[in-house]
């Protein structure tokens, strides 16, 4: 079952690896995942699956928009990596 | 290892006027800065904004009815959004990022008049246990400078530990704040999922991450809670439930408590060490009066795996937000594709990479009940086991780690055995229920061993209890 593909996954992910890079990976995943498949000796037969542990339910706020001053507005742009006046400059999703 | 000074001793301080914030808040920046060069454990000290903050304390303790962390210096894994002060997480990918907002504990202390004097260092986005995966060097352990200080918030302890801070903020999603207090000889909590506010955290694993303090005493740790429990709501997991006056708890004797202590986790291969400060522990808690018993988790062995499916496979879809693309660094590729590729290629180190690979795998179709969900299941079991066991006990007593901190190197090229680490506190946290370290002595060079205190979801006040208790016997 651990027939782990290190390049698919990584173009999967987006992240790019160097041939070295991906040789290593590829030994590292196959042994991790190797490990975790211990699970399958669990019998996990009608047993419910856990996302989550606080027992909360549907946690709802009303639908408002909320203020976001200027001061954050300028706080936020200024972390753009690329702008043009006030928009974030991004590279053309189109070719 | 002297240990420097405490969130009480600094208020009493502060308030008999015998030192400002401000002269405090010098001494420690002072000290930050002449011991990183040789630990490593910030990655940004912020002289000015912390002098603004202790100026600001100054003036709110001049007035009657000053919070004890008024004016006291601490600081925060870097992890952690700090308003003003750049948050990297540990990755390059986020080298340049200042948040615009804090974290909401960081906030709730802040608004008291806590001092932030830096950002530590830490495994990058959490992942780890060794505080090797960093962007930005290795920390070094202060009790011994050629061992790991633990992970992920290693940074956060070693300060600590070498007091170039009062105490810290770290996060724990597997035992990323006890594990390190563990090896640096201090008391760290992680409280119950859903106790603290996760707003302002770099998400790691959402259904597993918490934020906990780390500091010199259980009663510094109680402090804190009191500041950082409660719902927020600008996290939708955190619970509506009353936060309890956790210091009201710690003087309460704990004589006819059942403790137990769960078989799996004392007859695998424990450190000598390790098993022998652990038999001093029993004896503490026999002293003191508690009942021990021996119990069974018998998932146990199945935690780890169960973690590294669970965690990565979040992990991924948390980390998708990074790219470059509306904050933190670009990569100067033309085309999109190859834009977020090369950033988060340059962004990661090589554990969040594995981490988003297996993810992306076991959530990938085809593979998803396989792993994912059976994964989720095993969880059901362990959270089973920790109920079943808690009908019959106050609290469970384990070691922290089944080793004291281990050399620089000696597991960085095996992940396998990194992830094993964290053997004796992936239950617990898949479970959800809160842990303390404590320290429970050292090994015989000199290396602090942890004892960990586990109890229900949201009863907090016991572990504090017992390992206030614990702690103060420690030092007849």
């Amino acid at each position: 079952m651990s027939n782990i593909d290190a390049a698919k996954i990584a173009k999967l992910a987006r992240i790019a690896l160097t041939q070295e890079e991906q040789a290593k990976f590829q030994a590292q995943l196959s042994d991790i995942i190797g490990f975790v498949s211990q699970l399958q000796e669990v019998d996990v037969s009608g047993v419910e699956p856990t996302a989550q542990v606080t027992g909360l339910e549907d946690v709802l706020r009303s639908d408002v928009v909320e203020a976001c001053d200027e001061d954050t507005r300028k706080k936020l742009r200024a972390q753009f990596p690329a702008r043009k006046d006030d928009l974030l400059q991004v590279p053309a999703v189109f070719e | 290892m002297e240990q420097g000074k405490t969130i009480t001793q600094c208020a009493e301080l502060l308030k008999n006027k015998k030192i400002s914030s401000v002269e405090l808040t010098k001494e420690y920046l002072k000290r930050a800065h002449y011991s990183n060069k040789e630990l490593n454990a910030y990655i940004t000290i912020c002289d000015d904004a912390a002098l603004e903050m202790a100026a600001a304390a100054d003036k709110k303790l001049a007035e009657d009815g000053a919070h004890p962390l008024c004016g006291v210096p601490f600081g925060v894994k870097d992890a952690i959004c700090t308003a003003g002060i750049r948050s990297t997480a540990s990755a390059k990918i986020l080298d340049n990022y200042v948040p615009p907002f804090d974290a909401t504990v960081v906030g709730k202390i802040r608004d008291l008049g806590g001092v932030i004097i830096g950002k530590h260092n830490c495994d990058a986005f959490g992942h780890g246990a060794s505080n090797e995966n960093s962007h930005y060097g290795p920390v070094r352990n202060p009790h011994d400078i050629t061992k790991v200080p633990g992970g992920s918030s290693g940074g956060s302890a070693a300060a600590v530990a070498a007091d170039l801070c009062v105490y810290a903020i770290g996060e724990d999603t597997g035992g990323s704040v006890r594990q390190p207090a563990s090896f640096c000889g201090l008391a760290g909590l992680r409280p119950s999922y859903g106790r603290n506010s996760r707003y302002g955290i770099m998400p790691m694993a959402s259904s597993l991450d918490t934020v906990g303090p780390i500091a010199k005493t259980v009663e510094d740790v109680a402090i804190l809670m009191e500041v950082m429990a409660g719902a927020d709501k600008l996290d939708s997991t955190t619970v509506p439930v009353a936060v309890p006056r956790y210091t009201d708890f710690l003087e309460r004797g704990v004589k006819g408590w059942k403790v137990g202590l769960p078989r799996e986790y004392f007859e695998g291969a424990l450190h000598e060490d390790v098993a022998a400060r652990m038999e001093e522990a029993k004896k503490r808690l026999i002293d003191l009066g508690c009942e021990l018993v021996d119990v069974s988790l018998p998932h146990t062995k199945y935690a780890v795996p169960t973690y590294y499916i669970v965690v990565p496979a979040e992990d991924s879809s948390n980390l998708g937000r990074f790219d470059g693309m509306r904050y933190g660094v670009r990569s100067s590729e033309k085309s999109l594709g190859d834009a977020y590729e090369q950033a988060r290629a340059a962004g990661f180190p090589d554990e969040c990479k594995r981490r988003i690979f297996i993810g992306t795998y076991v959530l990938s179709a085809g593979y998803y009940d396989a792993y994912y969900k059976r994964a989720q299941q095993v969880r059901t079991l362990i959270i089973r086991d920790f109920d079943e066991v808690f009908k019959q006990v106050d609290v469970l007593l384990t070691p922290t780690s089944p080793f004291p901190a281990f050399n620089i190197g000696e597991k960085s090229d095996d992940p396998i055995q990194m992830y094993l680490a964290d053997i004796f506190l992936s239950g617990s946290s898949l479970a959800g229920v809160p842990g303390i370290s404590v320290p429970a002595g050292v090994s015989a060079t000199g290396l602090p061993i942890g004892a960990q205190f586990i109890a229900p979801r949201l009863k907090e006040e016991k572990v504090l209890n017992i390992a206030h208790q614990f702690e103060r016997v420690g030092f007849v």
